[in-house]
């Protein structure tokens, strides 16, 4: 969870009754700036971060001491580590010294305090690869210490935190190692650590399909369009499986939760397009519900408890509603970026603890499946998402698209299937004839905290105010963003009513979901077509809150 | 008032615990008796954090009133 200075300042301001969690906050430099995040994001994970820091510059000291004084280390102590905690000349603000360099004696030095560390009972440490000091005339003996250095703190059970949470311009000004524009995340890695049941081993892995399984979503790009194979786009997606695979060999259940329509999602193993095979997992829900009430109905199934489970998505939006409404669930976030592979896999690694595979563990999946009654999704309705999604900052641009600049729009209508009105397709002469022919063609985009998605809603509407085709892309599911547009384009032009020329796909399963809202009632027009037709007024009295989530731009 | 004012006006009501009669527009590091250097940092701090920016030591040092802070922002090249 990420947050901004104001968004943290209204959650600490407000008063709260939830347990307190009390720590001591271990760390050489000045710890302030973290203050008001961690409070905050202990909040959003539902308790208070009571604690204490200390002086700046006596990290060594306390260190030092604290074999001789056990109720100190009897207490939590979350340790915030730079490479100048371990051999304090790294340290920038000490300047360069003339004294030789000696990696032998750097090296046991750092030793020392780590033994020094291992005497925290109750520790957590964040070590912070930051730049250090050039103290070597020898670039790569000095480079040797430093990965030394990483190595200890990898033993003592660190949690690497990148370069670039630190600044050395405001550590150089006050002794605040910390960049200004990571504080959140940083914070939020410390309010992990606090939270602390994340390194109990887990017992339940459960994965979202669409491009976390495989790369692709099975919805739009069918089961040829998705790849988990051992080579190619899929590779990640390949390994990600091979290791679910091993896991599950050595008794960690598996779960599937997907948005999609049962069949479609189980397709991929049918035929045989997976590593992993249907039997692998202990179940699978899929379902438009939200993903919160199918883990917790997991759990529920399994008589699991909830800090017992692990939740991979690469939706962020996702991520965040689990975390927020299920905060014992520990969540991964697979990444978009192949480059941030290794380090969730080395997250997931941390989560499961498994020292020795006895028989029952490698049956333990099979166990779980022939005690489970049946599969069936969750139908309860999904968390109310409206507070999460207000911190989101989600801004619509709507747009009415001229004969020239279509393309976008042109593209979203004619490769979505799920949110699709009726599964129509345009050619490019079939667009300009209906532009031509007094049809309106409206596209919007959607930006938020996450970034800029780009144009996610195309639709068409004709001179009689039917609308025609109707698609958003999947990445914005749950979002309520096909609300705000239809509100909008209600507005927009003055709509007493709409209609809706809907037909059931394979795949549209989300748009009839959509459309079975009370808003909707089906009707024959006058060549007894089956259509769908919008109560605006109602739509907009009770959705009309819906637009305080968007600031609507206008794209010119 | 802009999106840069309101937010700068609730940081300095934050940070420096300002009471309602309290006009920030005026606010200066002279006028605020709770304005000293260690609330200069969070100021910073929590103006690089709500704008995505960083801000160099050299510059943070002439954030001593509403105005210049405001100033800053306006000129800023990653402010939109």
């Amino acid at each position: 969870m990420s947050l901004s200075f104001l968004e943290a300042a209204n959650i600490v301001s407000q008063e709260n009754t939830l347990v307190n969690r009390e720590f001591v906050l271990a760390a050489s430099g000045q710890t302030e700036k973290l203050e008001m995040f961690v409070k905050a994001l202990s909040i959003c994970r539902g308790f208070n971060s009571i604690y204490s820091s200390l002086p700046f510059n006596t990290l060594q000291q306390y260190v030092a001491l604290s074999d001789s004084v056990s109720n100190v280390t009897d207490k939590k102590h979350i340790f915030l580590l730079f490479p100048w905690d371990l051999v304090p000349e790294f340290d920038w603000r000490l300047g360069v010294s003339e004294n030789d360099f000696d990696l032998e004696v750097q090296n046991h030095q750092a030793v020392k305090f780590c033994e020094k560390i291992q005497n925290f009972k109750d520790k957590r440490i964040l070590y912070f690869k930051a730049d250090v000091l050039p103290i070597s005339l020898n670039s790569s003996e000095q480079k040797e210490l430093y990965c030394q250095l990483e190595m200890l703190m990898y033993k003592a059970g660190a949690r690497i935190i990148s370069s670039n949470s630190f600044s050395l311009s405001s550590y150089l000004a006050n002794g605040n190692p910390y960049s200004g524009k990571e504080l959140s995340k940083i914070s939020d890695v410390i309010v992990d650590e606090v939270d602390g049941e994340q390194y109990q081993a887990k017992k339940l892995l459960v994965t979202d399909f669409d491009n976390v399984l495989w790369k692709g979503v099975i919805g739009e790009d069918g089961v040829e369009g998705i790849y988990c194979q051992n080579e190619g786009v899929g590779y990640v997606h390949y390994i990600f499986q091979s290791y679910l695979l091993k896991l599950k060999k050595a008794g960690v259940l598996l779960a599937g939760v997907t948005r999609n329509d049962s069949e479609l999602a189980e397709l991929p193993f049918k035929k045989n397009k997976t590593l992993l095979t249907r039997n692998d997992f202990v179940e699978i829900l899929a379902s438009y519900e939200a993903k919160s009430s199918q883990i917790e109905l997991l759990a529920e199934n399994l008589n699991l408890n909830l800090d017992s489970i692990v939740f991979v998505d690469d939706n962020p939006l996702e991520i965040e509603e689990v975390k927020l409404q299920l905060p014992k669930v520990r969540t991964i976030l697979f990444p978009p970026q192949n480059e941030m592979f290794p380090q969730m896999m080395a997250d997931l690694q941390k989560q499961f603890v498994i020292t020795n595979v006895t028989n029952e563990d490698k049956k333990r999946t099979e166990l779980y499946r022939s005690r489970k009654q049946s599969s069936v999704p969750s139908n309860r309705k999904g968390a109310d998402l409206f507070s999460y999604l207000a911190t989101l900052n989600m801004r619509i641009s709507p747009k009415l698209c001229s004969e020239r600049d279509y393309e976008r729009p042109l593209q979203l209508i004619n490769k979505t299937n799920q949110f699709n009105l009726n599964g129509n397709r345009l050619t490019e002469q079939e667009l300009q004839l209906l532009l031509k022919d007094g049809s309106k063609l409206f596209s919007f985009g959607l930006k938020d905290k996450f970034g800029d998605h780009g144009q996610v809603i195309s639709l068409f509407v004709d001179q009689k105010l039917c609308i025609t085709h109707f698609v958003m892309s999947c990445r914005v599911f749950q979002r309520k963003a096909e609300y705000a547009c239809l509100i909008w384009l209600i507005k927009f032009l003055d709509a007493e009513d709409l209609t809706f020329d809907f037909h059931l796909t394979k795949y549209n399963t989300p748009f009839k979901n959509f459309i079975d809202e009370k808003y909707f009632s089906s009707f024959k027009d006058t060549r007894r077509e089956n259509k769908s037709l919008l109560n605006s007024a109602l739509f907009l009295e009770e959705n009309e809150g819906i637009l305080d989530l968007f600031k609507i731009e206008l794209d010119n | 008032m802009s999106d840069i004012e309101q937010k700068t006006k609730n940081i300095l009501t934050i940070v420096l615990k300002l009471n309602s009669d309290t006009s920030v527009q005026n606010a200066t590091m002279e006028s605020i008796s709770s304005w000293d250097s260690m609330a200069l940092l969070s100021i910073v701090t929590a103006i690089e954090n709500e704008f995505d920016i960083f801000i160099d030591a050299a510059e943070a040092e002439h954030l001593v009133s509403y105005e210049k802070i405001i100033d800053f922002l306006n000129n800023h090249p990653e402010i939109p």
